[in-house]
């Protein structure tokens, strides 16, 4: 498949580098030639200079013939931008954003469109190494609805059924 | 559940092991009662 990647920074490089490693085609967009240079010697896609939701730089990248495409600049409006026009325009069905501000990430997964809310993500992950025991979930559907919550089963069902945990009358009777 | 590193999905019929990882899913706002729950049944041990 061919992906294309705009912003070459440590996160853009490092995905270039991982899905060209997997066997895919990548072409990578910076507006910055320096940036261009993070990327590994090895790396052999294509490189343009340009901004990501430029025509012209598109096309260059290879837009038309891409089946994925990855918005990970330092900018959110941008990656945001990118990644509507990569969808709307061109209609790549696997699209992803890497959002900084938790609002706008959320508000932008729930209008469809795949966001890494990397400020999100890492919060939840300094707190779960800093408060284990306080982690009320492990994933949260994008409405806030829905939970995924692990525990390790309790020492009482051990042995047991686990359909027990779906009855209050007998999870609440002693072993 | 996971067991063993190995991620299954959990029947009737299966009986929990040590070392079972289980994973629940719940609305949020059923949260607070699955965490009673699940400590309801810790403190009947």
């Amino acid at each position: 498949m061919h992906v294309v990647v705009v912003g070459s920074g440590r996160v853009g490089s490092e995905l270039a580098a991982a899905l060209e490693l997997a066997g895919h085609t990548v072409a990578v967009i910076d507006k910055d030639p320096t940036s261009i240079r993070r990327l590994p010697a090895s790396f052999t896609g294509r490189t343009v200079v340009g901004l990501g939701f430029s025509r012209e730089a598109l096309a260059a990248a290879g837009i038309d013939e891409a089946g994925a495409f990855a918005a990970v600049t330092n900018g959110d409006n941008s990656n945001i931008l990118c990644a509507r026009i990569a969808r709307e325009n061109y209609g790549i069905e696997h699209v992803v954003a890497r959002i900084y501000d938790p609002r706008r990430a959320l508000i932008y997964q729930r209008l469809g469109i795949p966001t890494v809310a990397t400020v999100s993500w890492t919060t939840d992950q300094v707190l779960r190494r800093l408060l284990p025991a306080d982690v009320q979930h492990d994933w949260i559907d994008p409405t806030g609805s829905i939970c995924l919550v692990e525990r390790e089963i309790p020492a009482a069902v051990v042995g047991r059924k686990l359909s027990a945990l779906d009855s209050p009358a007998v999870s609440g009777s002693p072993r | 559940m996971t067991r063993f590193g190995q991620a299954r999905l959990v029947d009737n019929d299966t009986l929990g092991q040590e070392g079972d990882l289980l994973h629940f899913v719940a609305e949020v706002a059923a949260l607070e009662e699955l965490r009673t729950r699940l400590d309801t049944v810790e403190a009947h041990r």
